[in-house]
């Protein structure tokens, strides 16, 4: 398959922001929350999505899903583009893209049960179908997701973290899509139950041949499940690379800093492990470092990465590992 | 004799059978269940557990904080005290000025409508009766130690012009204002991202080792407790499931609970195919089990494991375990 699912060129968020107690006739700042990203998604694949708080990577998701306002190019199977589309046209994509979010309670109704929950897509999108289609469709998706068809009729509250995590994920697959985004789907799981989650992400896109694009702030997670994985700081892509190659060479230094900084649970490695620590805190997206966002925390930074904006370039013989900084 | 003494010296807090429990509408939920635990003074020790093991709980009654509902039961003696439901004006001579506590949420810990000199100032005026001038070159010492740059003009803003990590570091430096013995930290970086995590355990670590305090660690991350902590705690549904040194209990976990956390977290380090998981869901304390809580989750489980909690036994160098199958039994 040489079209690649999804080709995002350029995309741009901004929004603008007021500040309390401007006047009415100033003019709003505005926050670049995503700043010019591009990316290649295959079918079948998982491309992890990982940086820090307030790096743009949700908000990429929901520029994504055109939950927000974007610019740039975000194509689908090579021939459509989707950010041009108006709202009736862009409904039959939606069911090919569906989201699954960060806080599993949260992201379901409390007042619906399981059942309409997990058919409210379906009814959406394939308005045609009887009640009794719909039911069974509900319950053979559920099963997949390893939930008892019998609790159908039960209410979000009644169910654990995890539980609900698998009805968010269950309502994602009935629309049976292509590419499923998911913001931080299990950091606020825990680990136990974080591990079940992962490997049923993996079997059912094993099973339907799905394409993922994971987003976390936990590289081992990202590392665990994704087979390309892009590091964003500050709205702008660092570095993005195959797994293995992005976190056995990493060549970008804010890459080296974060995977350094992730501690192994083995008393051994990580005593004797050497971590970068970075100085300070990710600047204000309201005032981004001139040049390279991340030069004011970098232990490499110079005078060019003040003045100049490193492009991301594949680095030579394999173009597929990407990397945007001047030292490379 | 004298080795006796020696001892008695060297433990700095000792917990014995503390149970906590909650009155609810829905009735009676013990959160801490006979958790027994001893402390050396200068030494790290990791609580460590899922939420809803009582890690956080055992912490507050430790220093009397919990909510009014709550009720705490058995022996913590810090210091040779009894502190465990000790009356308010003692409690109050120990908080702070002897045990100090680090919070989750550094920004709901901080008062925002003080300034930070404010809020530091006050502890030591009240607990050391220093003169405003001597707490605040002691408060500016203490900002210089946690590093906030140019702290002497930044002592007088709020809390929210702070980032998350910065507001951690005012905490901590709050925290070691009167040179306590003993601090705990509940999740300190759970709330922060992980570059900013790696500088505040590298500043925790070295402030413990400058400062020659005991600090217990509560925290569900295990690659942070195998990096900061000499020993670790290991609590599900409110029970200790093992206790001993950390290179053991990672290398040679030998409770079966242990080893389903080891193996279901991915590491950077390692590539895996697929994750273990522990079937199941974590156990709801309203009601509370008869045996041990791990039982319906766990792979070894026999019969008596539903019917009786096996006791936390030794059963290897300073280890602790509680579990009805021996070592050699565990698949």
């Amino acid at each position: 398959m040489n079209v690649p699912l999804l080709k995002v060129e350029n995309l741009k968020v901004s929004f603008k922001i007021r500040a309390e107690g401007d006047m009415p006739w100033t003019k709003p700042r505005v926050l670049q929350a995503v700043g010019g990203v591009d990316f290649e998604l295959k079918q079948g694949e998982t491309l992890g999505i990982v940086g820090e708080s307030g790096c743009g990577k949700s908000t990429l998701a929901r520029a994504l899903i055109r939950m927000v306002d974007s610019s740039g190019q975000v194509v689908w199977m090579g021939n459509q583009e989707l950010l041009g589309l108006d709202n009736a046209k862009m409904m039959s994509f939606r069911s090919k893209i569906q989201m699954i979010f960060q806080d599993p309670l949260a992201s379901l109704n409390p007042r619906m049960t399981v059942g309409q929950i997990i058919a409210e897509p379906l009814r959406t999108h394939q308005q045609g179908l009887s009640g009794r289609e719909v039911k069974s469709r509900v319950k053979s998706v559920m099963e997949k997701v390893s939930l008892l068809p019998n609790q159908i009729n039960r209410y979000p509250h009644e169910f654990s973290g995890g539980q609900c995590q698998r009805i968010g994920i269950a309502r994602a697959l009935i629309v049976e899509p292509e590419l499923i985004i998911c913001d931080e789907p299990v950091s606020a799981l825990d680990v136990s139950i974080q591990a079940q989650v992962i490997n049923l992400l993996v079997k059912l896109q094993r099973e339907m041949g799905l394409s993922l694009i994971f987003i976390a702030h936990d590289l081992s997670v990202v590392k665990h499940i994704s087979h390309r994985v892009m590091v964003l700081y500050l709205g702008k892509v660092m570095e993005v690379a195959d797994r293995d190659a992005l976190y056995e060479n990493p060549l970008h230094p804010y890459t080296q800093a974060l995977i350094s900084a992730v501690p192994i649970p083995d008393p051994r490695a990580e005593r004797e492990k050497r971590a970068i620590i970075l100085k300070g805190d990710v600047p204000s997206p309201l005032a981004p470092p001139s040049g390279c966002v991340f030069r004011t925390r970098c232990p490499k930074a110079q005078a060019i990465c003040a003045a100049e904006v490193p492009m991301l370039e594949g680095i030579t013989d394999r173009t597929s590992h990407q990397v945007a900084c001047h030292w490379v | 004799m004298h080795s006796i003494q020696r001892i008695v010296e060297l433990t700095l807090l000792e917990v014995r059978n503390l149970s906590v429990s909650f009155k609810t509408n829905d009735g009676l939920v013990s959160a801490v269940n006979n958790v027994s635990f001893s402390m050396d003074s200068a030494k790290t020790l990791a609580i460590v557990g899922e939420s809803g093991s009582g890690k956080s709980q055992t912490a507050f009654a430790i220093l009397g904080l919990l909510a009014s509902n709550g009720d705490a039961t058995g022996s913590v003696l810090f210091d040779g005290n009894e502190i465990l439901n000790a009356p308010i004006t003692q409690l109050n001579r120990v908080r702070a000025a002897e045990v100090a506590m680090v919070f989750q949420d550094p920004m709901t810990s901080l008062n925002p409508y003080m300034r930070v000199s404010e809020q530091m100032i006050e502890v030591l005026i009240h607990h050391k009766g220093m003169s405003k001038s001597d707490a605040m070159r002691e408060v500016l010492a203490l900002l210089d130690a946690v590093e906030i740059s140019d702290a002497k003009s930044r002592v007088r803003q709020y809390p929210h012009e702070f980032s998350g990590g910065m507001r951690q570091r005012i905490m901590i430096a709050m925290s070691l204002l009167c040179r306590p013995k003993l601090l705990i930290a509940d999740e300190p970086t759970t709330a922060l991202d992980v570059t900013v995590q790696a500088q505040i355990m590298a500043l925790l670590a070295g402030i413990q080792t400058e400062f020659g305090m005991g600090v217990i660690l509560i925290t569900h991350d295990l690659g942070v407790v195998a990096g900061f902590c000499e020993e670790v705690l290991v609590l599900y549904g409110g029970q200790v499931m093992e206790h001993g040194p950390v290179d053991p209990i990672f290398t040679s976990p030998s409770h079966p609970y242990t080893r389903g956390l080891l193996s279901a977290i991915p590491r950077i380090d390692v590539a895996t195919d697929s994750l273990e998981t522990i079937p199941g869901n974590p156990p709801n304390m309203m009601l509370a089990p008869k045996g041990c809580p791990f039982e319906p989750r766990c792979h070894n489980a026999c019969d008596i494991c539903a019917e009786q909690m096996p006791a936390l036994i030794p059963f290897s160098d300073h280890r602790l375990r509680a579990c009805n199958r021996t070592v050699e039994e565990l698949a």
